[in-house]
């Protein structure tokens, strides 16, 4: 130790200052610590998360920043996580990084620690005190002088632990480049050298171009999917000559191009699949390699008016109509309009005029779109009774996509006195069945039976409400008739009367006779009736109403009759074919004898039958060893893919079994036969499960013949006790009669 | 002094010698060791148990392995009773580890004869599940095990980590797979395992149930497997199809769409016969013209009325003949609560013993909970069938099942027998009227009721093989009952002119060449009934016994023929019902008792305590021993040292 008097003086800084240089190395080599833990952790996620294949890193198409952002994120978020973490656990006092010194410099004799100490405390000590600490302070000065800091906190581990979670995460990035790819086919061509193989699949999903779609590129994949009308470009690398290519819709067969690769191109329009095999110039195949193919459809756009929600009825046609319309499409949207057809006119003679209304359109983005709209029917010149019947029409950017209508509303400028019109004011599809003539007789006779009690104005409403009813369903014959009838009935008028104008636009059919029969001419009794029953109900005549109303039914029931249920003799005269009309002499009736029908039996059980067959004994006249012939070979899995894929190419469980049995198929040649027998059984199991579901189930087959006998002896004994039981009873009843 | 020590040692040389020479025999009376026969249930699975006992039981007992008849007692290794165990010695004790840790027994496997090939089966299993005190896993094969075995501490707490798989195969072929999980410490499931034929022909198929989990408190494997057990089946999937005749003495809406629905699946052959009016009928196929003649229904499995209520007196009568004495299948398909003459087959007289259902919307027809299927292929929105009219007994007679039932639990499609014929009766009157897929499985259920009805009719040719899979030095039982015979002499006590000629063989391929083994069928009390037993015999070659085959046991009667797959795999498993059970009733009976595999050391003392091997004279021959030739040898050496060191020669 250095002598007490030997003058020297120090303040500590240097010792301090080391000691902060110290804890500084510290929590850099823990943040190295912890950021390689993060980066092989990040490794393993991006070798588990990020398929091989995925993205565009050959150059072939460009690589975009989506393509690397998950798995740069992924690194980064590891790596600090783990540097983070690894700091928080290290204790980085200066006091612990003293420690640390002296540990690794026991000579010190604690020397530095208490001359960190002093040089840290406040400055209030005595004089013999401060000499004392200077002596400290200038033997820690002496000592940290002779520390090597590298020696001290040794970097050398944690930066090869960080070197080799650099190295993880850079391989498994680029485990699909081109040198890597490279040298893995190089491998395999040592492995089996003259064999036709494939190395490797290239898939390019071009989307057709109105989907305004990125391509995007998958490699060596076991399905594939696209957007109807999308265009497959295949780039296949391998050993082989030439290269058959087999899909659901037939097959062909491809040479080599200039760049020793096999291009392949293909429309995507129906689920299916692709069956890649490579033929050697003496037309040895090799291994099958299977590519499933899902098309998406593109959807066809919907479109809704969403303001206003209802039908609407306006006193005059200065009323403004705000309009609001949302519309939306899978991929884009092409057009977006309002269209609309004014209806003028009365009865059963109107004048239909289509036009446009110009809407503003917000476009939040390619797939949805909004509408609004201030639409005056001012403009429009409708009168009283007049109406409009508007939709908004919607297209997408599929060429020859048929636009795509939202439910149809109107707006109509109500008729003095009348709160609806008949025939319009009906939805078709809601109400056309919803009031029968049968109903309005009803409702007339309840009306009558409520009349003593009701007020005068309550009884009116009621009475034209009934009207209203009467017209509608006068209106549903109208228009089954063809709507010839004049609007106004004359209640006097007769059958016989002749309406020229009718007469003349009905020309051809009275020429043909196609007006003569007592259908038709019931039909329109049952009009005229109902059109007289609305006049009186108008004019709150009850009973008259009632009798009219009847008349109507009576009529109706008269044309509908089974003699004439056919509709269509009342407007065509057709010759009937009365041997099919159950008709005929009795006499001439005779036995028939028909041919057994014979059960057509389901292809597709077939093809899951034999399928199954195949699986249950997937190595069948394979002279191999006992583990090959229950996996089977490669080829014969592969084939067998395939022939499951074709029994229903969009059947999603059968494109799992087929993707099992490609897996299996690579297992096997990876010689991992336990994990091929597994996923063999899983594919065994999903697929009896599909055939299981489109089959009937079978029973057990009953009992045995002897406990069928006894059976059958224990159900006659019940019988008999009960035919005892019900003579007793019988015989009881006797003497009571 | 040393030339005595000389002389004493040649003269103990030459002594031995002579002794030796004159091997004398000394008789004695003495306790002689008991001798122990050990036989392993199963000489796969129980091989190291049974080497186990050998080595315990050998240090106070001789131990003959397998079955010997004059041996002082007899140690069963196993769990159940040997399939074959000839008249052993007595008492018999039996080793376990069954008690011990948890196990599983295939106590039944109910796998139809034969399955339709264009339908799915379901094998219904029965599994008695046993949690056991101790949750080991290894199996003790020396003392030290044993001991630690019988000091470990028992865990009963793991019963919910373990799941019970069932696994059906084919050869090596998952078919169907099931996994429960075990809640309770014993159990008995019955669950379903679907079977959906691929190829017509013999199909081997083995059931397996494993218990897998954890299996100690300390052991953090929970895939290992406790216990298994594995049963194997033959099942013959049929591509025949089943004559149905469709007759309607007038036109029904019901029984048209049934028979449209089994016109489309092609497990059924349809006849038909619909009257129309007076002598005029629609036929399609060989119909007969009228019920009344049995003979001409005699080749239809299974025959369906519409309109029964239509049928007259005289028609029920050949009707309940067909059922009777042909045990074929019949199915009432009512359109009208009228019945007419029917009221006879389905023993459910007078109006009060019927009761009349209508309801302004569809009733949903289901099966009843005991006949549901878990693993069923109609979808659970679907109803089997929609009715709004249905009519049912108002109590089913004995005997009598339900097929479908309402949500009151009426019995609207039921099933009764008649004789050996089945019969069955539907009360949905208008179920043709909710035929949309959507809705009402209609064309499914009518299939499979159906379908079921006519699987159960009876083959001209009724045989059975028990087991049907079986070692190449297993004997089965063969049954054969020809229909006609035993079914005359059931319904009408008829004897006299029931003469046929019956022949029963096994045929196999070996070596390209075809084999053919005579099976001797003899009578088996009732008439028409036949019973033989099926051995096989020598095969080509040693190595034949391992190799799993097919065979057909082929029975020809009267011109029919029928044939019965059965399997012959020396490595064959089947179900056992009784299991441990039975061998501790039958340990007791026979004097002895079950000890378990973690007491082995005490099965030693249990056996000395019953055996009490009596004193017996025994020759002793005591120079046959091979250490006299040590001091022989000595006293030779020393006594030429000796005199060598004396310096004589």
């Amino acid at each position: 130790m250095t002598p007490l008097t030997s003058g020297v003086a120090s303040d500590g800084a240097s010792v301090a200052a080391f000691v902060d240089r110290v804890t500084a190395r510290v929590t850099w080599i823990a943040a190295a610590q912890g950021a390689a833990a993060g980066l092989v952790l990040a490794a393993l996620i991006m070798l588990v998360a990020v398929p091989a294949g995925s993205g565009s890193r050959d150059g072939a198409l460009p690589f975009t920043l989506s393509h690397a952002f998950f798995p740069a994120a992924i690194t980064v978020l590891c790596a600090l996580t783990g540097a983070s973490m690894q700091i928080a656990r290290t204790t980085r006092t200066t006091s612990a990084s003293a420690q640390l010194i002296e540990r690794g410099a026991p000579s010190s004799r604690n020397v530095i620690f208490t001359a960190n100490e002093l040089a840290r405390a406040s400055a209030d000590a005595t004089p013999d005190a401060s000499r004392v600490e200077a002596l400290v302070c200038a033997e820690a000065d002496r000592v940290v002088a002779t520390l090597d800091l590298s020696a001290l906190v040794p970097a050398r581990r944690p930066l090869v632990a960080l070197t080799i979670g650099v190295a993880s995460v850079a391989l498994v990035a680029a485990r699909d480049s081109a040198p890597l790819r490279d040298v893995a086919r190089v491998a395999r061509s040592i492995a089996a050298p003259g064999v036709p193989r494939i190395d490797e699949i290239v898939v390019t999903v071009t989307p057709p171009s109105y989907a305004n779609q990125a391509p995007t590129m998958v490699r060596n994949p076991s399905r594939v999917e696209a957007l109807t009308g999308s265009r497959l470009s295949m780039r296949v690398l391998g050993r082989a000559d030439s290269l058959r290519v087999e899909t659901a819709r037939g097959v062909q067969r491809v040479g080599r191009d200039a760049g020793r690769a096999f291009q392949v191109t293909l429309a995507a329009e129906t689920d299916g699949f692709i069956a890649l095999t490579p033929f050697d110039s003496a037309e040895r195949d090799g291994l099958k390699r299977l590519v499933g193919l899902t098309v998406n459809p593109d959807h066809a756009p919907r479109v809704r008016i969403t303001a206003p929600t209802r039908d609407l009825f306006v006193r005059d046609s200065a009323h403004v109509i705000d309009l609001a319309i949302e519309s939306g499409d899978d991929l884009a949207l092409e057009s977006l309009r309002l269209r609309y057809t004014k209806v003028s006119g009365s009865g059963e003679r109107f004048t239909f005029t289509d036009g446009e209304v110009p809407l503003a359109l917000t476009r939040g983005s390619d797939r949805a779109w909004t509408a609004r709209a201030r639409w005056p029917l001012a403009p429009l010149g409708l009168s009283r009774g007049d109406m409009v019947v508007y939709r908004a029409v919607a297209t997408d950017r599929r060429p020859g996509s048929v636009p795509q209508e939202s439910d149809a509303l109107i707006a109509e400028i109500v008729a003095i006195g009348g709160d609806a019109v008949a025939g319009f004011a009906i939805d078709p599809d809601q109400e056309r069945y919803a009031v029968s003539q049968q109903m309005i007789v009803i409702k007339t006779e309840r009306l009558i039976a409520r009349r003593a009690s009701m007020p005068p104005d309550s009884l009116t409403r009621a009475s034209q409400e009934l009207a209203a009813e009467q017209r509608k369903v006068r209106a549903e014959f109208v228009f089954m008739m063809g709507g010839e009838l004049a609007d106004e009935p004359d209640p006097d008028a007769d059958m016989n009367d002749l309406n020229e104008e009718a007469e003349a636009e009905a020309e051809d059919d009275i020429l043909a006779g196609r007006l003569e029969n007592r259908g038709r001419m019931a039909l329109m009794r049952a009009i005229r009736a109902m059109s007289r029953a609305a006049t009186e109900l108008t004019n709150v005549q009850l009973t008259s109403a009632l009798a009219l109303e009847k008349s109507a039914v009576t009529q109706l029931e008269m044309a509908f009759a089974r003699t004439r249920i056919l509709l269509r003799a009342l407007s065509q005269r057709e010759t009937l074919d009365e041997t099919r009309r159950l008709t005929g002499q009795l006499a001439d009736a005779r036995s028939d004898r028909r041919a057994v029908p014979s059960a057509a039996i389901d292809p597709r059980q077939v093809a899951l039958r034999r399928a199954l067959a195949d699986l249950a004994d997937p190595g069948r006249g394979d002279r191999g060893s006992e583990s090959r012939r229950a996996t089977g070979s490669r080829p014969a899995l592969s084939l067998l893919a395939e022939s499951v894929l074709r029994i229903d190419p969009s059947d999603v469980t059968l494109q799992v079994v087929a993707r099992q049995l490609s897996d299996a198929s690579r297992a096997v040649s990876g010689n991992s036969r336990d994990n091929a027998r597994a996923l063999l059984d899983s594919a065994v199991v999903a697929l009896a499960d599909v055939a299981r579901q489109t089959q009937p189930r079978a029973g057990s087959g009953g009992p045995s013949f002897t406990a069928r006998l006894l059976r059958g002896a224990i159900v006659d004994r019940g019988k008999t006790r009960k035919s005892i039981r019900n003579g007793k009873r019988d015989r009881n009843r006797v003497p009571r009669r | 002094m040393r030339y005595r020590i000389v002389w004493m040692l040649r003269a103990l040389a030459f002594g031995i010698a002579l002794l030796a020479a004159i091997d004398p025999a000394i008789t004695i009376q003495r306790r002689a060791r008991p001798t122990v026969s050990v036989i392993a249930v199963d000489p796969v699975e129980e091989q190291e148990h049974a080497d186990s006992v050998s080595r315990v039981l050998s240090g106070t007992a001789r131990v003959v392995r397998g079955s010997f008849a004059m041996a002082d007692a007899t140690v069963l290794v196993g769990d159940r009773l040997p399939e074959s165990l000839q008249r052993g010695a007595t008492p018999v004790f039996a080793v376990t580890d069954a008690s011990d840790r948890a196990a599983v027994r295939l106590t039944r496997v109910d796998v139809p004869d034969r399955v339709p090939l264009h339908a799915s089966t379901e094998l219904r299993i029965t599994v008695a599940v046993s949690a056991g005190g101790v949750a080991r896993g290894v199996i003790p094969t020396g003392e030290e095990s044993a001991r630690e075995a019988s000091s470990s501490p028992r865990a009963s707490n793991h019963e919910s980590t373990r799941t019970l798989t069932l696994t059906l195969r084919h050869g090596d072929a998952l078919l169907d797979r099931q996994t429960y999980r075990l809640t309770g410490r014993d159990t008995i499931l019955q669950p379903t395992l679907a079977f959906v034929p691929a190829l017509p022909g013999g199909v081997p198929l083995r059931v397996e149930a494993s218990i897998s989990g954890a299996t100690s408190a300390s052991s953090g494997d929970a895939s290992r497997t406790v216990a298994s057990a594995v049963a194997d089946a033959m099942v013959t999937v049929d591509e025949r199809a089943w004559n149905v005749l469709v007759y309607d003495p007038r036109p029904s809406w019901m029984s048209t769409f049934v028979r449209r629905a089994l016109e489309r699946d092609p497990r059924f052959a349809v006849t038909s016969r619909i009257v129309t009016s007076r002598a005029i009928s629609t036929t399609a196929g060989r119909a007969p013209a009228t019920l009344d003649d049995p003979s001409t229904l005699a080749p239809f499995e299974l025959i369906i009325l519409g309109a029964p209520d239509a049928l007259g007196e005289r028609d029920i009568n050949g009707v309940e003949s067909f059922l009777r004495q042909r045990g074929g299948s019949v199915v009432l398909l009512f359109d009208t609560p009228a019945r007419g003459a029917t009221d006879r087959l389905t023993g459910v007289a007078g109006i009060a013993d019927w009761s009349m259902h209508t309801s302004p919307t569809a009733l949903p027809l289901r099966a009843p909970p005991f006949l549901a299927s878990s693993r069923a292929s109609v979808s659970a929105t679907r109803a089997p069938l929609l009715a709004t009219q249905v009519l049912s007994p108002v109590n089913l007679s004995a005997g009598a099942e339900a097929r479908l039932v309402d949500a009151a639990g009426r019995s609207i499609v039921w099933q009764t027998s008649v004789g050996a014929g089945q019969l069955l009766v539907s009360g949905a009157l208008d179920a043709w009227r909710f035929r949309d897929p959507d809705t009402s499985a209609f064309d499914r259920t009518w299939q499979q009721l159906i379908g079921n009805a006519a699987a159960a009719s009876v083959p001209p040719l009724v045989v059975s093989v028990t087991p049907n899979v079986l070692a190449p030095t297993d004997s089965a039982l063969v049954r054969v009952v020809l229909r006609d015979a035993a079914l005359a002499y059931a319904t009408e006590g008829r004897t006299a002119d029931i003469s046929t000629d019956v022949a029963a063989h096994l045929q196999w391929t070996e070596r390209d060449s075809t084999r053919r083994e005579p099976v001797r069928l003899w009578p088996d009390g009732a008439i028409g009934s036949l019973r033989g037993t099926l051995r096989l015999p020598q095969l080509g070659s040693p190595s034949d016994d391992a190799v799993p085959f097919d065979a057909r046991l082929v029975v020809t009667a009267d011109g029919g023929q029928s044939e019965t797959a059965v399997r012959i795999d020396g490595a064959r498993r089947h179900a056992s019902a009784e299991g441990l059970d039975l061998l501790r009733r039958w340990t007791a009976t026979h004097g002895g008792s079950v000890e378990s595999m973690s007491t082995l050391l005490a099965l030693a003392d249990s056996i000395g305590a019953v055996v009490q091997a009596a004193p017996r004279a025994e020759r002793w021959y005591p120079m046959r021993s091979r250490w006299w030739i040590i001091p022989f040898a000595l006293a030779l050496g020393a006594e030429w040292w000796s005199r060598r060191r004396r310096g004589l020669a």
